[in-house]
């Protein structure tokens, strides 16, 4: 006989189809094909026996059925024939009474399953928002995205060279070329201004995206082609509703865009948010053409994303490989331009129907995903091992319901059928409170008030997708946990059973596949909060992080002038008299400017050469970040002056350039000298060196676990005044008093300035430690549940045991063994379980811990802390979980347990 | 016989069970058409079909002991009845009837 057996799904469902009488027989027939055909071919054997389980004509056994005569020895009850619809619905209606006669039972249950789902369908929402919206737009495999493909294989912005290119060399693929970029502009005027997130778009934008407006109209060709002529302005459905009550009458109004009218001219559609990514909703759109009021530098800002809408009849894959094909012979022409060229230059498209958020990102949002995912499912298989544990000890009381059943002629079809039909009542229940849950959950999360200055909209409501995947979740729960009960409880033997002789013998047995399931729960627990644990020591390190500069005194006021339109001088005028006015406030002992803060969005990069240091491979040039700096910045952000002088107001526009740079972009250019008075040269032909002025200590620039950044501080206003820039001060006040002394004095200058934030180093740094936090919050949550979860079901277990040894437990007592010692019978048996639990989750741990390394900031992935923290906790609130029936156990009074049975 | 005379497959099944002689049960009776006829039934439409001639007298059934190949499952042994006999040689002077005086392989 071959090793082989037929696919237990398929056997499942023909004993569930099958009237009892007939199941035998027909069964072995096809179990016998399929053991001939399994030793030649066991691919063919299984494919030819689910192809007779699923064939019609297995339906119609019924009723086929109906008035056989009855062979000796199969049980007559059960080919009563009725249609499965039917029985099931007769299944149902037994299944309520059964569960409203235990309520309690039904109660753990249901609350049991719910706490079970609930994560999973707020976790499906979350990335049902984020991952798996629509982008609202017309065919979206007709839409071809086009990035700059860096060396490190990333997906770069496009500068505006490279949006004539794609538009002059692949005419033959696409229809239209239209590029977009992000866009905050501040609607409103005074210190009613507000910050809004939009796109700058071509004129032909929408025609691209194959959007048409839902009022009005969207832009005109004519509108995109001369320079700050067309004020015009397309608003989202969302802005649109919530701002301007849905008013019909807002097309050919003006509102106010940076603090210049603009002229509405349509209303997007309600589904088309923009193309900056599904879940962050852009609210309005403005022709390209408008950048010189919008954006002075836009053109040469090189943060395009490039869209290509595909002729008829063209693949994306034709699409794609033109759009390379422009990169490199782009490529090859500056080379030409320009033999001693090093680096090079790619482009790639990408097909919008493969895109998520953003090709860059798509990865890391799948793995976190794919995290949270794994998480929330550990927690539901161990509330559905609760299940499974609750519905066995469940089972064996109700052995004798079901032999008299049996005996009654049902099938065990039919009793397998009737419990999967309870536990799928139970699992629905569950679900759907599960659901409620999940909801009020994904709501809490999504009223967290992000660090970021743009508000997202993630649409996390109710929708036939969430609950489609809670009702596919429930469905596995049932079959997950009511399944092994429903074939345990029909395996007992009938007339023994009836007579009682399957008695406590048989009770021990259940109790030992109980302990399998409640084990492998303390597994599962321990692995889920030895996750949370890694995830709370990473935010602890990332809390305490050395970032270079001091992160808790400081008060952080940014500034925004572009929309006030003014002018380098303005600019400079401005932080002169702020300036003036701080150095007067005795609250104040230190502030200074800077055009970027460490760990901000954003970055500005200069290129130079070094005499005598060759700039690193594949580069022309050596290039550095940099940040335009005024006097008192080094000092009010506490950054350690490790050589040399810092920047003083000697430091003037005209006088000799100079710049200060990090440890280890000093250690990179002259590893064994001082850099003081070396030079950096800006411009090819020499002119304008730059002189190196000093040293500072390595400050996080971008995120807190990167590697030491070169890094290059300049004077603001030797040519690196930006519009955008932020004031740091400290003190002797709390550095909230701080931000809002500052806030006084700025709107004093102009009261129209727009202060895009006003607020505390702590509030600067929340953005950066959002995810570590939410990571450790979300985690110890779902931990935490698990563990209550798993410690339901190892009180529940014990005191079954507890309860089904009562008898026991009194003989004991009346012989003369002490409380204690009863009290340590117990114990034993649940720390025997909780230990080969927690052992069996540490190894998985050890294993699974890697899988999360990546997320974690400062911690590997065997921390021993978190390694002692999970089995540590597991053991206490478990062994609380056996103390409490055993207590109870020690309290038996002997007399009235030895008269119980 | 009383009442109809059997449908084609089921003239099939009860050739094929009369064949078997005895040794016919659900998987034999397959393979026996399986092999005769040169086509694919499947084994539900085989089952249905003995079930319902058994119900209407034309094949008798018992339940045998269990084998391990058929992983513990019992064999039903089919026989066909006097009933049943007379049914497909009533079938097959139907057909008899309706082939005289025809000429054999020639396109019609």
């Amino acid at each position: 006989m071959s090793p082989h057996r037929p696919p237990l799904v398929a056997r499942v469902l023909l004993r569930l189809l099958l009237p009892w009488a007939l199941h035998d027989a027909f069964a072995g027939d096809l179990e016998e094909r399929f053991h001939r055909l399994a030793q030649t071919d066991p691919g063919r054997a299984r494919r030819k026996y689910w192809g007779d389980v699923l064939s019609p004509t297995v339906l119609r056994f019924r009723s086929e059925a109906r008035g056989m005569p009855l062979p000796p020895g199969s049980s007559p009850g059960s080919a009563r024939g009725d249609g499965i619809v039917k029985s099931v619905m007769t299944d149902l209606k037994f299944a309520v009474r059964t569960l409203m006669k235990a309520p309690s039972f039904a109660a753990v249950a249901i609350l049991s399953l719910a706490l079970g789902i609930g994560p999973n369908t707020a976790i499906f929402s979350l990335v049902n928002a984020v991952m798996l919206q629509d982008w609202g737009v017309d065919d979206p495999e007709k839409i071809v995205d086009i990035y700059n493909l860096t060396d490190r294989g990333e997906y770069f912005f496009n500068g505006y060279r490279t949006y004539e290119l794609i538009s002059e060399g692949t005419s033959d693929v696409f229809e239209s070329v239209a590029h977009h970029s992000m866009y905050s502009g501040r609607f409103g005027t005074g210190s009613e201004s507000e910050l809004i997130l939009g796109e700058m778009v071509t004129g032909n934008y929408f025609e691209v995206m194959g959007v048409q407006a839902a009022v009005g109209r969207t832009f005109l060709p004519e509108e995109d082609e001369t320079l700050e002529t067309h004020p015009v302005i397309v608003v989202s459905d969302d802005f649109w509703r919530t701002r301007h009550g849905s008013d019909p009458g807002l097309i050919g109004q003006e509102i106010r865009l940076n603090g210049r009218p603009y002229t509405v001219v349509g209303v997007a559609p309600g589904d088309f948010r923009g193309r900056l990514a599904p879940g962050v909703g852009t609210d309005f759109w403005v022709p390209f053409s408008m950048y010189p009021h919008l954006s002075p530098g836009k053109l040469n800002s090189g943060d395009l994303t490039i869209t290509g809408r595909l002729r008829d009849g063209v693949a994306p894959g034709q699409g794609v490989a033109a759009v390379a094909t422009v990169g490199t012979r782009y490529d090859e022409q500056l080379n030409l331009e320009n033999p001693d060229r090093r680096g090079s230059f790619a482009l790639i498209g990408v097909s919008l129907a493969d895109v998520k958020l953003h090709p860059n990102f798509d990865g890391i949002l799948t793995a976190i995903a794919a995290l949270l995912f794994v998480a929330v499912g550990l927690v539901m298989l161990v509330a559905c091992v609760n299940l499974a544990a609750f519905l066995l000890s469940r089972a064996v009381d109700r052995r004798k319901e079901m032999a008299v059943r049996v005996a009654m002629g049902a099938g065990r079809g039919d009793i397998i059928r009737q419990l999967l039909v309870e536990s799928l009542l139970l699992a629905g229940i569950g679900a759907a409170f599960g659901l409620v849950l999940g909801q009020v959950a994904m709501q809490m999360l999504v009223g967290i008030e992000l660090p970021i200055p743009i508000p997202l909209e993630l649409e996390v409501g109710l929708n036939l997708r969430l609950v489609a995947f809670t009702a596919a979740t429930a469905i596995l729960a049932a079959v997950l946990f009511g399944l092994t009960p429903a074939l345990e409880a029909t395996r007992a033997p009938v007339a023994a059973t009836l007579r009682d002789e399957a008695g406590s013998t048989g009770g021990r047995k259940k109790v030992g596949v109980r302990g399998i399931l409640v084990a492998s729960q303390m597994a599962l627990s321990t692995v889920l909060i030895f996750g949370a644990a890694l995830f709370v020591r990473s935010l602890q390190s990332a809390s305490d992080m050395d970032l270079g500069f001091d992160t808790r005194s400081g008060a952080v006021v940014k500034v925004e002038t572009t929309s006030n339109e003014y002018t380098v001088e303005e600019r400079v005028r401005f932080i002169d008299e702020l300036t003036l006015r701080l150095e007067q406030q005795p609250m104040i002992s230190s502030f200074g400017f800077t055009a970027r803060m460490p760990l901000d969005l954003g970055t500005t990069n200069m290129a130079f050469d070094v005499p005598g240091v060759e700039p690193p491979p594949n580069q022309n040039r050596h290039v550095l970040e940099v940040a335009g700096v005024e006097p008192g910045y080094f000092e009010a952000m506490q950054i350690e002056v490790m050589d040399g002088r810092v920047i003083t107001s000697t430091d003037a526009e005209d006088s000799e350039r100079v710049a200060l740079l990090s440890k280890v972009a000093a250690d990179r250019f002259w590893p064994n000298e001082s850099p003081i008075g070396k030079t950096l040269l800006p411009n090819r032909d020499g002119s304008d060196p730059i002189t190196v002025i000093g040293v500072v200590d390595n400050v996080k620039i971008w995120s807190l676990g990167e590697a030491p950044r070169p890094y290059m501080y300049v004077p603001y206003r030797q040519g690196f005044q930006q519009a955008a820039f932020s004031v740091v001060a400290t003190g002797n006040g709390a550095p909230a008093d701080l931000a809002g002394l500052i806030r006084t004095e700025a709107l004093a200058i102009d009261p129209n300035v727009f202060l895009t934030t006003v607020g505390t180093m702590e509030d600067h740094l929340g953005y950066v430690l959002f995810l570590p936090r939410m990571g450790a919050a979300m985690l110890t949550f779902v931990g935490l549940l698990a563990l209550v979860l798993a410690c339901i079901g190892l009180y529940g277990m014990v005191s079954y045991g507890v309860s089904r040894r009562t008898r026991e437990m009194g003989l004991r007592l009346a012989l003369g063994a002490d409380r204690r010692s009863v009290i340590g019978m117990v114990l034993k048996s649940g720390f025997a379980l909780i230990a080969v639990g927690g052992a069996a989750g540490i190894v998985l741990s050890l294993g699974l811990g890697r899988l999360i390394e990546g997320f974690l900031v400062g911690v590997g992935a065997f921390d021993p802390l978190a390694l002692l923290a999970a089995p540590l906790l597991l053991t206490a609130v478990a062994g609380l979980a056996t103390y409490m029936p055993a207590r109870k156990a020690s309290r038996v009074d002997p007399v009235q347990a030895l008269r119980s049975e | 016989m009383a009442g109809p005379d059997p449908s084609d497959f089921e003239q099939q099944v009860l050739l094929a069970v009369w064949r078997l002689n005895k040794n016919a049960y659900g998987a034999s009776v397959r393979d026996e058409i399986e092999t005769r006829t040169g086509r694919d039934v499947a084994q539900g439409a085989v089952y249905v079909t003995l079930v319902r001639l058994e119900k209407k007298g034309l094949l008798r059934s018992n339940l045998a002991d269990p084998t391990p190949v058929r992983g513990g499952k019992a064999k039903r042994f089919f026989v066909i009845t006097a009933t049943g006999i007379d049914g497909v040689r009533s079938a097959r002077r139907t057909m008899d009837r309706l082939w005289e005086g025809l000429p054999e392989g020639v396109e019609g």
